[in-house]
């Protein structure tokens, strides 16, 4: 009897039609990077990470691995990591690209609902959503929070959303190459739901789970964050 | 009586600092003339207080106090708003040579 090795068999089936890489922004994330990036390599070959100027040993943990390691000499915001992420995907010939955290809170196997609208040709952009997912546990004023940033970017973009914030993200080819972060620290997240209505990329929504763990959860945005991230929006729609 | 005393002095010497970083070349000369004519614009103030009234009658404004006040409100918003456009500007391009060297050295 033959023995499949799913794994690689999972791996192959996604590079073969399709270029999948995923775009990870770093910084300061010596404790978790190395599991991360494990878990990711196992079913992914292209793995892209940008540490944004780490003064930990992030960036030492991540040369002893096989991700394409770039480096921001200093610090410049998560929207900037992946900016330069995603511009050194597409220059590597992604055809779809999955922009993934860090920290420790996405889920690998959650990658694979993430492509399938893409793969399937009904989005260009796929949203992970953990208020679509049966198991998610969020804390009460993260759920205030994100509740609110879905009103805001109804009211601001028009768009129908139920998770703004979730890292999780997919592009074909297409949308990302006509998505340029401009916010370099966490206003991307929003800023992408404006270009989405700017451009009229097709755009759905599954369910992906967020892990919470304490140590993603003392690395995570404060309240404050929120405040700042409202600030710059409102100043993109005044100065634009 | 306080409050000239203390302006008076301050006044002065920021305008006798304006000159020697003048005469040192660290400024140029119409940013010079401009600090120049604002000190000098503040000691005025301060030693004929009343000299602002007729330009508080001109404006609507009640006491000459109030237009100086107003008047320094909207300057300094006007600065601030530039500044803070100045900021942005040089954070976008910090993060443009940033990246540039990031992916300069990768395809190294």
């Amino acid at each position: 009897m033959k023995v499949v090795d799913l794994d690689k068999w999972f791996a192959s089936r996604y590079t073969q039609d399709m270029e999948v890489f995923i775009v990870i922004a770093a910084y300061n994330e010596a404790e978790v990077i190395g599991q991360v990036v494990d878990e990711l390599l196992r079913h992914y070959p292209h793995v892209v990470v940008v540490d944004d100027g780490s003064t930990d040993r992030t960036r030492e943990l991540l040369r002893d691995t096989q991700v394409m390691l770039i480096s921001h000499l200093v610090n410049r915001g998560q929207g900037a990591a992946l900016e330069t992420g995603l511009q050194v995907a597409l220059e590597q010939g992604a055809e779809i690209v999955v922009t993934f955290d860090a920290d420790g809170q996405h889920n690998v196997e959650d990658i694979q609902k993430l492509i399938q609208p893409i793969l399937d040709g009904t989005a260009e952009v796929v949203f992970g959503s953990r208020f679509l997912h049966l198991d998610s546990r969020i804390p009460l004023l993260r759920r205030i929070l994100l509740k609110g940033g879905t009103w805001l970017t109804r009211f601001l973009t028009g768009l129908s959303v139920t998770d703004t914030h979730h890292g999780l993200r997919a592009f074909s080819r297409k949308a990302a190459a006509s998505i340029h972060f401009e916010l370099d620290r966490m206003g991307h997240a929003s800023e992408v739901f404006e270009i989405i209505a700017r451009e009229r990329l097709r755009y759905v929504e599954v369910p992906a789970r967020v892990i919470y763990t304490p140590y993603s959860l003392k690395k995570g945005q404060s309240p404050f964050d929120a405040l700042k991230i409202l600030a710059r929006l409102f100043e993109r729609s005044w100065f634009r | 009586m306080i409050f000239q005393a203390i302006v008076i002095p301050y006044s002065l010497w920021t305008l006798a600092a304006t000159f020697v970083v003048r005469h040192q070349r660290k400024i140029g000369r119409r940013y010079f003339l401009l600090l120049a004519v604002s000190h000098l614009a503040i000691l005025f103030v301060t030693l004929f207080p009343n000299a602002t009234y007729p330009l508080a009658n001109l404006a609507g404004v009640g006491r000459g106090a109030d237009f100086v006040l107003y008047f320094a409100i909207i300057i300094l918003l006007r600065v601030l708003f530039y500044l803070y456009n100045k900021n942005r500007l040089i954070e976008t391009q910090l993060t443009k040579i940033v990246r540039h060297l990031a992916l300069q050295d990768k395809r190294d």
